[in-house]
């Protein structure tokens, strides 16, 4: 037998363990570990076999940590999202788009009480506007919370009046045609500098064109702004009353909204031809304004859309400031009689209104 | 060491499942071994071998929820013992754990005189299991590691080349050659 042999096969006797050499050595190797290392080792597997839970519970906490949090993230964006429409539900006026929604129920409102609404529009709409272009800032502000329709109109009519550029730009081609018109009313502009440039134009409304509510109120409507101002609470009509008195001792009316469209443009000056045989002022603007034939092709036009069925008598739609006006126009002109008639029938009408002094003493 | 070992994998599973009395019996089975290991290893410095043997056994149970039956039990128990005891010689530059095979082939360890002058049997014993561990310890050590991996850990040739990283060739040499220089010191004792 070889070495090499004799060594492979001493080999696998070593690796079938029946190598005198391990035997040997599984007789001499009898060492082991002392009694307190495996106490120790024992105590050691138990106790991580007893602690196995708790680690699983915090493994549980680490792995939950994250989802959870997205979970959380989720719940209050959804609420504040849910919160968020609510409150916009409860300010229907509050966005530009609301606020063509919002005006469609006014005319209908106003054409049951023509007269009266128009009285409540020339008292609250013209000093609304001259606070409005007064305070610009305040045109800003669409967060102020408030769920009452006079708030959300106010915002909206400060939203919409707002743009004191945008508003007052087209102001030259609507006024053009004013100036001759405006004349008989100086103390507008003295009174109110702050709104000379929508004054020509309100000028150029005469008493009478005041008087049919449902057109005002189309014309509201399509032009937006003043529409609102047609609307506002009792208190603040009675607030702007005692500006308007103020403000205006004349019986002008100024239209909030000077950026008038094409359409408004005609009925305005519709609204300035309409009392031609009461008002002087408006008299002589008129027939600068249109010619005859034309007027009155657009009269027809603007009086079949705007006109009420039943038409009331001239004098009640009449504003008060307009109808003393006329009073005294008669008085001038001598009619006494008709004078005396419609101051009557003013005193029935407006009882509470102070009466100018010239009037306030019988003739 | 070697009955049992179907038995080791499912032992270490059920006490990664919690169960504290497989872990004992998975103890039991192999406590001797790996001391052991551990002891001729270290140069038979008791105090050292149970450091590292308590270290390997708290490795082991902390790793208990990693374990996953890929080897047998034993090889993955050896080899962090394996694992461990080179960090220990890494540590202690003045000893070499990995020497080439045959290199101190003619360097043979010192042994203890023969026993032939040995009066009595019972003495003749004790003489011949000093001479063992005597020349078990002069070993290399890459030779020492293979053969106390394979009778201590019962591992096979090709156990051993996975615990420690070499071909199962070079394992077969180094086994072969801590062989011869046993028989050889050993003499007629044997």
């Amino acid at each position: 037998m070889t070495n090499q042999s004799r060594e492979d096969s001493d080999l696998e006797a070593l690796l079938a363990r029946k190598s005198d050499v391990s035997r040997a050595w599984r007789a001499t190797s009898a060492d082991e570990p002392s009694v307190a290392v495996d106490d120790a080792i024992r105590a050691a597997a138990r106790r991580a076999v007893s602690a196995g839970p708790q680690a699983s519970r915090t493994s549980f906490a680490v792995r939950w940590r994250i989802p959870l949090s997205i979970a959380a993230v989720l719940v209050v964006s959804a609420s504040l999202t849910v919160l968020v429409s609510e409150e916009k539900q409860h300010l229907p006026g509050m966005t530009s788009q609301d606020l063509p929604r919002a005006v469609p129920p006014q005319p209908a409102e106003l054409n049951a009480a023509p007269a009266r609404r128009d009285e409540e529009a020339r008292q609250v709409g013209s000093p609304r506007v001259l606070s409005d272009s007064a305070m610009p800032s305040q045109s800003t502000d669409r967060k102020a919370p408030t769920g009452k329709a006079s708030g959300a109109m106010d915002r909206a009519t400060n939203k919409a009046t707002a743009p004191a550029p945008q508003v007052t730009a087209p102001a030259p081609q609507v006024t053009a045609p004013a100036p001759q018109v405006t004349a008989p009313a100086p103390q507008v502009t003295a009174s109110a500098p702050q709104v000379t440039a929508p004054a020509p134009q309100a000028t150029a409304v005469t008493p009478a064109a005041i008087a049919p509510a449902p057109h005002r109120a189309t014309s509201a409507a399509q032009a937006g702004a003043p529409a609102r101002n047609d609307s506002p609470s009792v208190d603040s009509d009675a607030r702007t009353n005692a500006e308007l008195k103020q403000v205006l001792p004349s019986s002008r009316e100024l239209p909030s909204q000077p950026a008038a469209q094409s359409e408004a443009m005609s009925k305005r000056k519709f609204e300035q031809e309409a009392p031609a045989p009461q008002s002087p002022e408006a008299d002589s603007a008129a027939p600068r304004a249109l010619p005859a034939p034309a007027r009155a092709t657009a009269n027809a036009q603007l009086r079949s859309r705007v006109t009420p069925a039943k038409e009331p008598a001239a004098e009640e739609n009449l504003a008060p400031a307009a109808w003393i006006e006329r009073i005294l126009d008669l008085r001038r002109e001598g009619k006494l009689k008709e004078a005396a008639d419609s101051l009557e029938a003013f005193r029935r009408r407006y009882p509470d209104y102070s009466l100018p002094l010239e009037l306030s003493t019988p003739r | 060491m070697g009955e049992g070992d179907s038995g080791d994998e499912a032992l270490m599973l059920r006490y990664a499942g919690g169960d504290a009395a497989a872990f004992d019996d998975l103890y039991a089975r192999h406590r001797g071994g790996l001391y052991r290991y551990l002891l001729r290893q270290l140069g038979n410095n008791r105090a050292l071998a149970e450091e590292l043997f308590q270290e390997i056994w708290m490795n082991l149970i902390g790793a208990r929820s990693r374990y996953r039956v890929e080897a047998k039990f034993t090889t993955w128990l050896y080899t962090l013992a394996h694992n461990r005891v080179v960090d220990h010689y890494r540590r202690h530059r003045n000893m070499t754990m990995v020497t080439v095979d045959g290199e101190d082939e003619d360097d043979p360890p010192e042994l203890p005189a023969p026993g032939t002058a040995q009066p009595e049997r019972i003495v003749e014993a004790r003489e011949q299991a000093a001479r063992l561990l005597a020349l078990i310890e002069g070993l290399p050590l890459a030779q020492r590691e293979a053969f106390l991996l394979h009778e201590e850990g019962g591992l096979s040739i090709d156990e051993i080349a996975s615990v420690i990283g070499v071909d199962r060739e070079a394992i077969k040499s180094r086994l072969r050659y801590a062989l011869d220089k046993l028989r050889g010191g050993m003499g007629d004792a044997l």
